[in-house]
C-alpha cells in the first residue's frame, strides 16, 4: 500500500466545560488512514465524533478543544502547525463540503464570487481568470453556466444546487482529500442520489481522496472503498467496505445493520464504549483497553471476542443483518381485505397558497378504520399541506376533508379524534412546560384523572413514569418524539397523523420509534396517515402507499405492490434512488436523471404532467395531457399516461431497472 | 436553575450593575423610614455648604442636606419609572400578543399606530403631554409609560411571531386550546426573557426621562425633591458651590449606568439559556 495521503493516529480531542465542569473527551485515541485517491466512509451515530475528527483534520477545532495524537497529511504534522500553513492547506490540500448547503454559503454574494474566492487566493488568480475557472468548476458539478448563472444568489438556488455549489467551492483549488460531512443528509432521496454519483464521479476522475462522513451506512457503503465506523469518539471496526458490509464485525457495527439498540449510549468508563449497549457483552469489556484486531480480510476490529480470530457470529439470533433493502421490511404489511369503516375522506382538496402554484392539488383518497396510509414525496410535494388541512391546522381553498363524516375545520370537537406527531422532536414541545403537562394538554380532566391517563400513556410509549416531573430538554430526540407520541395517543384518537415522525432522529433511533408506532398500529380501529421522503420507513409501516408529485397523487395503492414494483416513473426514480448496503452498486444502477426539479415548475404551468419536465419515459402527449388516477389491477391506481394497462405484479414494458 | 445563579454571579455586568442599581432601590426603600435630615428641613444659616460631616454631602442654598434629598429624589425617580414600565409593558404586551395572534387588519392597526407613536421623540412628545395636562408626578408617569407601550408591543409581537412558528403551537391547537390560552400559556413563558431585558432597558430611559422632566419643571412640584430638579436648582450655583450638580449628576448616571449594564448582563445570560431551549 503507498503511503497513506491522511493519516490520524491516537487522536484525542477534549473540550472544556464552559460550566466549569471536567472537560469532555470527544475523541479517544482515533487512528484512520486514507490512501491517496481512496474513499473511506466514516459512519457513526450523531455525537460519536466523526464531524469532530474531520474538523481536527483540518484545523478547525473549535474554541475550548484540545487535541492530542498525531495527524499527518502528506507526510506533515498538521497538529500544533502554524495557522498560516493550516490556511495554505485548506482549500488546496484539504477541502470540505458542509451538510447545511444554506449556512455554508454567504447569503449576500453571487455563487461565482464564492467559487472564485478560493482561485484567486490559492492560485493568485486575477478576477476575470477566476470568474472563468469558477464557471468551469461549477459547470463540473453540474450548474453550467447557461442554465444557472453563477451571478445567482444562494436563496435563487434549490437545496440540491447550493450543495452542488458547496462542493464546486471545495472542489475549485483541485484538493488532493476531499472531506464530506453529511453532504446529502438535508437533501431529498432522488437529489441524494445524485449528489453522491456526482461526488463519487469526481473524486475518481481527479484521483482525489475521499472522506465521506454520514450517519446512514446504506449511503457509505455505496460509494466508500474503505468503511470506518465510530462509536463515542473510538473507531471500532474499519475495513474494506465489502468485508464491513458483508460480515460486520463489531456488535456495533451490527447493531446499525440491524439498526436496533437497547438505550442511549452513557458515560463512558475505562473499557469499551459500546459495552453498556452491547448485546454481547463480556467481563474484561468494561475494564481492559481496546487494542486493534486484524481479521482475515484485511480488517481490523476493536472488539475483545474478535481480537486475533475471525469474527464468531452469535448465530444471528440476537441481529438480523442488512435490515435494509427494503423488501426485508415488507413483514409489516397487513392484509387489506377486511378494511373496515371509512374513517377519512379526503375529497379533491386543493391548497393555492400563492396562484397559480397549487400546493395541493385536487387530492382525493380514503382512509378505513385500522389503515396506515403513508403518504410520499420529495419536499415541495405538498404532503405536509395535505396534513395540515387534514388536521385542520390549515384551510383548504377548494376541496373536502371529511373525518367520521364531519369537516374538522369547523367542528372544534372533532379535534380530540385526530392528533399529530411532528417532525422536529425539538420544536414540537413547549421547553418551559414539564413533560407531563405536555402530554396531558389535549385533555380536559380532573388533576388526578389526568395524571393517571398521563402515566399510562407514558407507560405506552416505553418511558418511565418520573419523566412527566422533567423538562423536554433531559431528553434525547428519540426519547422527545415518544413523548410527543404520548400527547397524540392520550386522547385516544382515531386518527395519528405522523409528518416525518423519524426523519430528525439517528439511524438506530429511528428503528426504535418505527418499531413503537408499528407496535400501536395494533390498537384495534386507530389509524394512521404517515408521512415520509423515506420508503425504508414507508415500507415498515405502511399498509397503503401514496407517491406525490407536485401536489398531486400519482400513484397509490397496498404497499406490497407499489414498493416492489413502483410503475409510475417517478416512484420507480424514487425507489432507485434508496442508498442500499451493496458496495459497488452505485456503478450499475439506474439512478434518476440529473434533470434538476426546476425542469418540473414549466410543466406544472402548462396543462401536462407535473412529471413530464423530468420524467426519463415522457412522450409528447406528457406534456399536454394531465393523466388521470386509473386502476391497474393489483388494487392499485397510477396517474401515468404510460401506465395504462393492468400489470399483474410486473414492470411495465419498456421501463427497465428502478424497481425495488 | 442553581447554574443560571451561579453563572450570574459570575458576569461582572450582572455583578456591578445589581450593585448600582441595588444601591439606589436600597436608598429608595430606607428613605420610607428614615433620612438624615428631613428631606424639605430649611436651614439657611447652614447654605451651600460642602461636604461634613454633619451633612455628608453638603447642603443647598436653602440649607437642606442633599443626602436626603438624594435619597427621597431616589423614591420618585424609582416609583415614576417603575409605574411607568409597568403601564406600557401592561398595556404593551397583550397588544402585542394580540397582534402576533390575530393578524390582518387587527395586526395592521396595531403595528402602525405604534410606529406612529415610534415617529415622536420620546422627550420632546413628554415634555408637551405634561405640557398639555399639567406638570406632576402622575403625568410624567402617564407621558412616560404612554411612549413605553409600541416598544414592548412590538418587541412582544416579533418574539411571539417567532414563537407562534414552533410546533407546540400547533400541537396546542391541536389540543383544543384557543388564541387566548395559546397566547398566555405557552407564549408567555417563552418570550419572558425578552421581556425581562426589555423591561431593564425601558426602565433606565423611564429614570432618565423622569429626570429631565423635572430638570424642566415638568415632573414632581416643589418642596417634593426630586433628581432632575436638584441638578436645576445647582446650575444657578455652579460656581459657587460645585458639588450641588456633582451629586444628583453622578446619582442619575450611576443609576441608569447601573441598569443597563444589568439588562446587558441579563440577556447575555438569559440569550442562550433561550437559545438551548429551543
Amino acid at each position: 500500500m503507498a503511503a497513506p495521503l491522511l493519516e490520524i493516529s491516537d487522536l484525542s480531542v477534549t473540550l472544556e466545560d464552559r460550566a466549569g465542569g471536567a472537560p469532555r473527551r470527544l475523541l479517544d485515541g482515533v487512528d484512520l488512514s486514507v490512501g491517496p485517491g481512496e474513499s473511506v466512509g466514516l459512519v457513526g451515530s450523531s455525537g460519536c465524533g466523526k464531524s469532530m475528527t474531520a474538523l481536527a483534520a483540518i484545523g478547525l477545532l473549535p474554541p475550548g478543544a484540545r487535541a492530542t495524537g498525531s495527524i499527518r497529511f502528506a507526510g506533515e504534522q498538521l497538529l500544533g502547525a502554524p495557522e498560516r500553513r493550516l490556511c495554505q492547506l485548506r482549500g488546496r490540500g484539504i477541502a470540505m463540503v458542509f451538510q447545511e448547503p444554506m449556512t455554508a454559503l454567504n447569503p449576500i454574494q453571487p455563487i461565482g464570487r464564492q467559487v472564485a474566492e478560493g482561485l484567486r487566493r490559492h492560485f493568485g488568480l486575477g478576477r476575470a481568470a477566476a470568474a472563468a475557472r469558477a464557471e468551469a468548476v461549477l459547470a463540473r458539478v453540474g450548474l453550467p453556466a447557461v442554465e444557472v448563472s453563477p451571478k445567482r444568489y444562494p436563496h435563487q438556488l434549490s437545496g440540491g444546487q447550493r450543495q452542488r455549489v458547496g462542493l464546486a467551492i471545495a472542489l475549485a483549488a483541485r484538493p488532493a482529500l476531499l472531506i464530506a460531512d453529511e453532504p446529502t443528509t438535508a437533501l431529498d432521496v432522488t437529489i441524494q442520489a445524485q449528489m453522491l454519483d456526482l461526488i463519487a464521479d469526481i473524486s475518481a476522475d481527479d484521483g482525489m481522496a475521499l472522506v465521506l462522513i454520514s450517519h446512514d451506512l446504506r449511503v457509505v457503503a455505496e460509494s466508500c472503498d474503505r468503511i470506518a465506523v465510530m462509536y463515542a469518539g473510538v473507531v471500532v471496526e474499519q475495513g474494506p467496505a465489502a468485508a464491513v458490509v458483508g460480515a460486520p464485525g463489531h456488535p456495533y457495527t451490527r447493531a446499525l445493520f440491524g439498526a436496533r439498540l437497547a438505550s442511549a449510549p452513557e458515560a463512558r468508563g475505562a473499557g469499551c464504549p459500546f459495552a453498556p449497549r452491547c448485546p454481547e457483552v463480556m467481563a474484561r469489556c468494561w475494564t481492559a483497553g481496546l487494542p486493534w484486531g486484524v481479521v482475515a480480510d484485511g480488517r481490523e476490529i476493536r472488539c475483545h471476542q474478535k481480537n486475533g480470530d475471525r469474527p464468531r457470529f452469535s448465530s444471528g439470533k440476537t441481529w438480523s443483518v442488512a435490515v435494509f433493502p427494503v423488501p426485508v421490511f415488507l413483514g409489516g404489511q397487513r392484509p387489506l381485505t377486511s378494511r373496515g369503516e371509512t374513517l377519512l375522506a379526503v375529497d379533491s382538496l386543493t391548497r393555492v397558497y400563492r396562484p397559480p402554484h397549487a400546493a395541493v392539488d385536487t387530492v382525493s383518497f380514503t382512509l378505513s378504520r385500522g389503515e396506515t396510509l403513508a403518504i410520499v414525496g420529495e419536499s415541495g410535494s405538498g404532503k405536509s399541506t395535505l396534513a395540515r388541512m387534514i388536521v385542520a391546522l390549515d384551510r383548504p381553498t377548494s376541496g373536502r376533508v371529511r373525518l367520521l363524516g364531519r369537516d374538522p375545520y369547523h367542528d372544534r370537537r372533532l379535534r380530540r379524534h385526530v392528533q399529530m406527531v411532528f417532525q422536529d422532536p425539538y420544536g414540537s414541545l413547549d421547553p418551559r412546560w414539564r413533560v407531563g403537562r405536555i402530554v396531558g394538554e389535549p385533555l380536559d380532566l380532573p388533576k388526578a384523572e389526568r395524571a393517571a391517563r398521563v402515566a399510562a400513556a407514558l407507560a405506552e410509549v416505553g418511558l418511565p413514569a418520573d419523566a412527566a416531573d422533567r423538562y423536554p430538554h433531559a431528553f434525547s430526540g428519540g426519547q422527545r418524539q415518544r413523548i410527543a407520541i404520548a400527547r397524540a395517543l392520550i386522547t385516544r384518537p382515531d386518527l395519528i397523523v405522523a409528518d416525518e415522525p423519524v426523519s430528525a432522529l439517528d439511524l438506530t433511533v429511528q428503528a426504535q420509534v418505527l418499531a413503537l408506532l408499528s407496535a400501536l398500529r395494533a390498537t384495534a380501529g386507530r389509524s394512521f396517515l404517515v408521512i415520509s421522503h423515506d420508503l425504508a420507513v414507508v415500507a415498515q409501516i405502511a399498509d397503503t402507499v401514496a407517491v406525490m408529485v407536485h401536489g398531486r397523487i400519482v400513484e397509490y395503492g397496498p404497499a406490497q405492490a407499489v414498493l416492489a414494483a413502483p410503475l409510475h416513473p417517478y416512484s420507480r426514480a424514487l425507489a432507485a434512488a434508496v442508498p442500499r448496503l451493496d458496495p459497488g452498486a452505485r456503478r450499475c444502477g439506474r439512478r434518476v436523471t440529473a434533470t434538476p426539479r426546476s425542469a418540473d415548475r414549466t410543466a406544472s404551468d402548462a396543462a401536462g404532467c407535473r412529471y413530464a419536465g423530468r420524467c426519463p419515459d415522457a412522450v409528447a402527449r406528457c406534456r399536454f395531457e394531465p393523466p388521470a388516477r386509473r386502476p391497474v389491477g393489483d388494487g392499485r391506481e397510477v396517474a401515468c399516461h404510460l401506465v395504462d394497462a393492468p400489470v399483474p405484479g410486473g414492470s411495465p414494458g419498456g421501463s427497465p431497472g428502478g424497481s425495488l | 436553575m442553581s447554574g443560571v445563579v451561579r453563572r450570574a454571579l459570575r458576569s461582572p455586568a450582572i455583578l456591578i450593575g445589581g450593585t448600582l442599581a441595588g444601591a439606589t432601590l436600597v436608598a429608595t426603600l430606607v428613605s420610607l423610614v428614615w433620612t438624615p435630615w428631613p428631606a424639605t428641613a430649611i436651614d439657611i444659616a447652614a447654605k451651600l455648604q460642602g461636604p461634613s460631616a454633619a451633612h455628608l454631602l453638603g447642603t443647598d442654598p436653602f440649607g437642606r442636606d442633599v443626602l436626603s434629598m438624594l435619597m427621597v429624589g431616589a423614591r420618585t425617580s424609582v416609583v415614576v419609572a417603575l409605574v411607568a414600565v409597568a403601564l406600557g409593558a401592561g398595556v404593551g404586551v397583550p397588544l402585542g400578543l394580540a397582534a402576533a395572534a390575530i393578524g390582518g387588519l387587527i395586526d395592521d392597526l396595531i403595528s402602525r399606530l405604534a410606529d406612529f407613536v415610534f415617529a415622536f421623540p420620546v422627550l420632546l412628545s413628554a415634555v408637551m403631554v405634561t405640557a398639555v395636562l399639567g406638570p406632576g408626578a402622575v403625568n410624567a408617569i402617564i407621558a412616560i409609560g404612554l411612549f413605553n407601550i409600541p416598544v414592548f408591543a412590538r418587541v412582544a409581537r416579533a418574539g411571539a411571531l417567532a414563537i407562534r412558528q414552533r410546533d407546540f403551537i400547533a400541537a396546542a391547537r391541536l389540543a383544543g386550546k384557543g388564541e387566548a390560552a395559546i397566547a398566555y400559556q405557552h407564549i408567555l413563558p417563552n418570550i419572558a426573557a425578552l421581556l425581562v431585558v426589555q423591561v431593564t432597558i425601558q426602565f433606565a430611559l423611564a429614570i432618565l426621562a423622569e429626570a429631565s422632566l423635572s430638570y424642566l419643571g415638568l415632573g414632581v412640584q416643589p418642596p417634593a425633591p426630586s433628581w432632575g430638579k436638584m441638578l436645576n436648582d445647582a446650575q444657578t450655583y455652579m460656581f459657587l458651590q460645585p458639588w450641588l450638580a456633582v451629586f444628583p449628576g453622578l446619582a442619575i448616571a450611576l443609576t441608569v449606568l447601573g441598569i443597563n449594564l444589568l439588562g446587558d448582563g441579563l440577556s447575555d445570560l438569559l440569550d442562550p439559556q433561550l437559545r438551548r431551549a429551543v
